[in-house]
């Protein structure tokens, strides 16, 4: 499974070795370091905890899943065992693994072991990560996009659909209505895509900030989207449910190459688009219960 | 390109060719952060030419080229790798990074690592060698040349051996260089004159180890454990830190439950699941209870226990009317320590009898997989402290945790010390002077008892060398050796081998400045998980050099200034030492391939490589490269992992030909041993009366290799102990230490000297700025109640007395330190006499005064009357003006209290360890103290040193044999058998 880890490999920031790799899948002109941080360290993060987790923020339990999956297999987890280029690896070692296996029932293990890895670890979250990736990224981003999702296909339908929906999504908890809730909750959500189905990058909030005239204040995620509800929670949230209906006819698009796990998803933006289309109805104001200058 | 297009199976195919097309071309295809490996490192095909953008021309893009040598760090004793960055337009050495090819560091350092480049570059560092010309301790020093230091050293040692004094010479070591070279100089000499640290370090834990299996160190497989149980702070400064603490981390993640041992609230003892601040010196009767449940509760290992235990032993002599049966043994051994209850521990380490209760079962969970470690902590700080290793390597014993994944190894298993080029003579008379007779079990030279034992008149010494070593500083009772190094009776000649000026230099008669680590040879191997590896230390502008097509005889032509190696430096006085080969010594310094000249490190080294390592020869030829290249090009080769239980291994028949079963079981052959490559040093039991040597133990029906002991198998029971006349500690059990309450009157503490900080490491990392910065000072550790009994805060003065004398510190109140203890870091107080400031030579005069080390060292004025020491501070550190700008830009004055010199000597009457821990009086400074301030009465510490004598068993009255020690315990430079003769004329013992 060189593909994988070669894949894997290209999430890593350019050196002469990523070069080397990115001609032989023929990406063409390999990205500088500057593009990669623009990508990868401002914009699209690709951690599944920052996908998976209950605020959109790196660690925390989706981490701790993923490093108790290690620990299941008496593997010491790596540092960052959640970052996309580890899981790659991980599931590249499974493959190998069990092609290596000395019995059937070895080999049975190890498959039942990388089908975990591949419902629950990556294509759990991995989809909504690569479809914003190939809004934004540049052409070399895209064809590895590209290449990722077949090799995900591939795999998928090799090794069959999950019995259930992977536990992550399971146990998530849907976008809060802040009326009953608290607003930094509602804020917090907003900004994990399991929650809200939608994912939304600073180049995302710096458009809507544009698009509705508000002035864009630069921080966190959670710092500007603040800062865009206390001068306009109508338009933003507004702004937010198309957002959300747009990203649940992007997971709809998706869905080919693992339904199950697709339906998840455009449940959760479609749920998020009909509570944020009447809380701009009739805006609360959720950015007075908290001062603008804090962080989620 | 879109994903319905893109074919996997292709690209899979192509990326799997392309891979194999680079790595067969020893080139690195995947980078080296894939996430799932460690971290960046520069692939090592890239080593000679490696660009890197130069930071300090940012935001300027421009390229730095490097040549990346591989090195091995010679700060502490873990030996990890290093990689200096070598400019390869200036030719010097940029950073240091870590050596992701060392299979112990793994490319992960600590700070000390990258620091050595502060001690590189220090401006205080020794660049020549030089020459006293005032009176010792006067700071007054001509530049000399090595001939004439050399040719004047030779002769004094030279005329030693001539005359039958080979007992005046002597080698005192600090930070060890490469395995047993210099004890294999000694012995070519025929001198019994190595003389090392390890009785202020290491000794305690090393008996309880050695006593147990013939090895005298842990290896423990943290890793891969489910209970990591450790008597030491691990985590930021133990013993091999680095390649442990990173082990212990993985095992943790993976699950392990960690557990400290501890009084002080150390940075390991806050990742602990339990952290027990125990009472020091009631670490054994803890680790006993967990034993005592162990066996109460039969979660013991039964069957490892019925096979590898001495017990059989053990009946026959303690128990001669019991049958014997297992079963006997496992009701004496309930009885035995029935008594070590979770709340008769509790009363002696002051902790909870039911958390006691749940670690038991976290180790009775772990069974096999159970880590543990014990090296300096409470084995070094207590009388009785060897029970410390020894009662926790019991539980390993008790649950079969030894050599087993995630379990506990025997050091020399995990350890690879390659047969030499020439392997010399053992020498033919005995040092009382280092091995006096009243420590007929120390485990080590009796080293720090030195002052004392020249002050009685048993010797004296006409050269002795203090290498890499700071005995005035270091060692209890340092204004000892102050007088025992200033007078010219006792000592002839001290030369002091040193990369930096030190406390005891000051009082030599030659400083000859040694290399730090990137510019000296020595190979290293350390316990630091289940495998062996070989690490190679070399000087890397030499061997850069050497790349460049350069040929490269002599490091000094490579080093700063006149700065040398030891190994080509001993290997010179050796040849010197013997110009005509009438002494016999020269043969074993003399080259192999050029009969008649001088061996050299290249053939030294290359014979090694090539002869020594298996497997490295066909690595190296794998790469197209000779053994001496491979290592020099990759400074570290993997000799085997997973080594395992060596002791189960079935002696192969052609070593038993001719065989015996004796006693118990012990199998004795006539056949030689065969000639092994590793030389990690071991026990090595006493042959049967036939001469045959021990081979192997009979286990249920087979002959297995078995452990070095006496017995072949693990000695519970030691008749070793029993038979040199210490019948009471036979069986692991716990001693009272001299600090323990009771010994202590109600006003007294128990002072904790030992522990070590972080960045710091004893004085060898003094000129190392980064470090400085970081640490530079030690308060005295002080609970809130105990300080406002004390009456004190937070930075007030408080003079903490000792049995010989007192210092004045300053207080930090904390709640991480047991009520009623105190602490006062290792590392600091560090100090130089107040004799001017300038460093250099004088043009007029020709000659070098200096004050040594100016970032980490007071200025003090020493002043004596009679018996009566004193030290006071005259000043701190300071800004000053160097060739390097960050001296001018030092911000600290504090360096810390030089507490060791108010600490009487405390010989462990078997051990032999110095017992650091000391019972302090704590009071409010009055108004005429000063911060720094020492005062130490000579007489009374000599005092102390006769009552702790008075405590020994000595060998001329207890030996049960006639000899000196039992021949079987390991001895560096091990003499002659029959030099162990105590009836043998006292001529050579001082």
């Amino acid at each position: 499974m060189e593909l994988f880890r070669a894949l894997g490999s290209l999430l890593e920031p350019p050196c002469a070795e990523t070069r080397l790799i990115a001609r032989v899948l023929d990406l063409g002109p390999a990205p500088d370091e500057a593009e990669y941080s623009e990508l990868f360290l401002f914009q699209v993060y690709p951690y599944a905890s920052v996908f998976l987790g209950e605020n959109g923020g790196l660690g925390g339990e989706a981490r701790d899943r993923i490093a108790g999956f290690w620990r299941a297999l008496d593997r010491t987890p790596p540092k960052e065992p959640d970052h996309l280029a580890t899981l790659l690896a991980t599931y590249a070692r499974l493959v190998e693994a069990e092609e290596g296996a000395a019995s059937p029932e070895g080999e049975a293990r190890w498959r039942q072991v990388r089908h975990a890895c591949l419902w629950e670890h990556i294509l759990s979250w991995s989809l909504p990560f690569l479809t914003k990736l190939r809004e934004i990224a540049p052409p070399f981003y895209q064809g590895w996009v590209d290449a990722l999702e077949a090799a995900l296909a591939q795999e998928s339908a090799a090794l069959g659909p999950p019995a259930r929906t992977p536990l992550a999504l399971r146990e998530s908890r849907p976008l809060g209505d802040p009326r009953v809730g608290t607003a930094s909750d509602f804020l917090e959500a907003l900004l994990s895509p399991v929650r809200s189905g939608v994912v939304l990058t600073r180049g995302d909030l710096a458009r809507a900030a544009r698009d509705l005239g508000l002035g864009l204040r630069i921080g966190e995620r959670a710092y500007i989207l603040r800062a865009m509800l206390s001068q306009g929670a109508g338009d933003t949230l507004g702004w937010l449910a198309d957002e959300a209906r747009r990203w649940e006819r992007l997971h709809d698009a998706s869905g080919s190459i693992a339904p199950e796990v697709a339906d998840f998803w455009v449940e959760r933006a479609r749920s998020a688009a009909g509570l944020l289309a009447d809380l701009a109805a009739d805006p609360v104001s959720i950015a007075r219960s908290e001062p603008a200058g804090s962080t989620a | 390109m879109s994903a319905d297009r893109v074919d996997p199976a292709r690209l899979e195919a192509r990326v799997s060719a392309a891979r194999r097309e680079t790595e067969a071309r020893g080139e690195t295809f995947y980078p080296g952060p894939s996430r799932v490996r460690l971290a960046a490192f520069p692939p090592k095909e890239r080593w000679d030419d490696w660009v890197e953008l130069d930071s300090k021309a940012w935001p300027e893009r421009r390229e730095k080229r490097y040549m990346l040598v591989p090195t091995t760090c010679f700060n502490c004793e873990s030996a990890c790798g290093l990689l200096a960055y070598v400019d390869r337009d200036t030719l010097d050495v940029r950073k240091f990074e870590g050596n992701p090819e060392h299979p112990g560091s793994r490319g992960r350092n600590c700070a000390k690592g990258p620091a050595t480049l502060n001690q590189v570059v220090d401006p205080d560092r020794i660049l020549q060698p030089l020459k006293r010309v005032g009176e010792r301790g006067e700071g007054k020093w001509a530049p000399v040349s090595w001939e004439e230091a050399l040719d004047d050293i030779a002769g004094r040692i030279g005329a030693a051996i001539r005359e039958g004094r080979q007992q005046e010479v002597m080698y005192h070591v600090g930070r060890p260089g490469e395995d047993g070279f210099t004890e294999r100089i000694l012995a070519a000499w025929g001198v019994d004159g190595h003389n090392s640290h390890t009785n202020i370090c290491s000794s305690g834990a090393r008996a309880g180890y050695q006593f147990w299996c013939g090895m005298d160190r842990p290896s423990p497989d943290h890793a891969r454990a489910d209970a990591i149980l450790l008597v030491s702070s691990h985590l930021e400064a133990g013993h091999y830190f680095n390649p442990h603490a990173q082990r212990i981390l993985e095992g943790v993640k993976r699950g392990a439950k960690l557990i400290v041992l501890d009084t002080r609230l150390s940075n390991t003892a806050t990742h602990a699941h339990h952290w027990l601040a125990t009472q020091p010196g009631s670490e054994a009767a803890v680790l006993l209870a967990i034993a005592s449940y162990l066996i109460r509760t039969r979660s013991y290992d039964r069957d490892y226990v019925r096979r590898w235990f001495n017990w059989e032993e053990f009946l026959e002599a303690e128990r001669p009317a019991e049958p014997r049966t297992f079963e006997a043994f496992e009701e004496a051994l309930e009885a035995m320590y029935a008594e070590y209850t979770f709340e008769f521990a509790a009363e002696e380490a002051g902790v909870d009898a039911g958390e006691l209760e749940e670690i038991a079962a976290i180790v009775a969970r772990a069974g096999s997989r159970l880590s543990t470690h014990n090296w300096r902590s409470a084995a070094a700080g207590n009388e009785g402290g060897w029970q410390v290793s020894r009662t926790l390597f019991f539980l390993n014993a008790l649950t079969g945790s030894i050599a087993t994944p995630g379990g506990t190894y025997p050091s020399a298993w995990n350890k690879f010390v390659p047969r030499p080029i020439r392997l010399p003579r053992h020498p033919e008379h005995w040092n009382g002077m280092t091995w006096p007779d009243e420590y007929p079990l120390a485990m080590y030279e009796m080293s720090f008892l030195l002052p004392h034992i020249l002050k009685e008149g048993r010797g004296r010494l006409e050269v002795y060398f203090t290498r890499v070593y700071n005995p005035v500083w270091t060692n209890p009772d340092g204004f000892a050796w102050i007088e025992a190094l200033t007078d010219p009776e006792k000592v002839g000649l001290h030369v002091a081998l040193t990369p930096t000026w030190n406390e005891s230099a000051y009082f030599a008669d030659y400083v000859l400045p040694m290399g730090h680590s990137s510019e000296r040879h020595d190979i290293h191997s350390y316990e630091t998980h289940d495998g062996q590896w070989l690490g190679f230390r070399q000087p890397v502008l030499r061997t850069a050099r050497e790349r460049l097509g350069e040929k490269v005889a002599d490091t000094r032509h490579t080093n700063p200034g006149e700065v040398w190696e030891e190994n080509e430096f001993w290997l010179e006085l050796s040849w010197r030492i013997d110009p005509d080969g009438s002494l016999g010594i020269r043969r074993f310094v003399e080259s192999k391939e050029r009969p008649g000249e001088r061996l050299t490190t290249d053939e030294y080294y290359g014979w090694i490589f090539e002869n020594s390592v298996p497997g490295l020869p066909e690595a190296a030829e794998a790469e197209g490269l000779t053994p001496l290249e491979y290592m020099r090009r990759y400074g570290a080769f993997e000799v085997t992992r997973d080594v395992g239980p060596l002791h189960t291994e079935e002696v192969p028949a052609a070593e038993l030909a001719g065989s015996v079963e004796g006693p118990r079981g012990r199998v004795y052959t006539p056949v030689p041993e065969p000639v092994a490559t590793n030389l990690a040093p071991t026990a090595a039991p006493d042959p049967d009366a036939e001469g045959r040597r021990a081979v192997g133990v009979m286990v249920d029906g087979a002959i297995l290799r078995g452990f070095p002991t006496q017995s072949g198998k693990l000695e519970f029971y030691s008749p070793t102990l029993v038979r040199w006349g210490w019948p009471e500690y036979a069986v692991p059990t716990y001693i009272r230490s001299h600090v323990h309450p009771r010994s202590m009157d109600d006003d007294q503490s128990c002072l904790i000297s030992t522990f070590r900080l972080p960045v710091q490491i004893h004085t060898r990392s003094a000129n190392a700025k980064w470090l400085d910065e970081i640490a530079h000072t030690n308060p005295l550790w002080i609970h809130p109640s105990h300080a406002a009994k004390v009456g004190v805060g937070t930075g007030d003065l408080v003079r903490v007395e000792t049995e010989i004398g007192h210092f004045v510190v300053k207080a930090w109140v904390t709640e991480g330190i047991r009520p009623g203890v105190v602490a006062c870091s290792h590392h600091m107080g560090r100090w130089k006499l107040g004799k001017g400031d300038a460093i250099g030579a004088s043009s007029a005069t020709g000659r070098v005064e200096t004050t040594g080390q100016r970032q980490l060292m007071a200025t003090v004025d020493m002043n004596r009357k009679g018996d009566d020491w004193k030290l006071a501070r005259r000043r701190g550190a300071g800004p000053y003006q160097s060739s390097d700008r960050d001296t001018s830009r030092i911000w600290w004055t504090d360096v810390g209290v030089h507490q060791n010199l108010t600490f009487p000597v405390h010989p462990d009457p078997i051990s032999g360890m110095h017992c650091w821990h000391q019972a302090v009086r704590v009071v409010r400074a009055g108004s005429r103290d000063r911060y720094g301030d020492i005062h130490v009465d000579a007489e009374r510490s000599h005092e102390v040193y006769r009552r702790w004598l008075e405590k020994t068993r000595a060998a001329s009255s207890h030996s049960p044999d006639g000899t000196r020690r039992p021949h079987w315990l390991i001895r560096p430079v091990r003499p002659v058998r029959d030099a162990y003769r105590l009836d043998r004329s006292r001529e050579g013992e001082a």
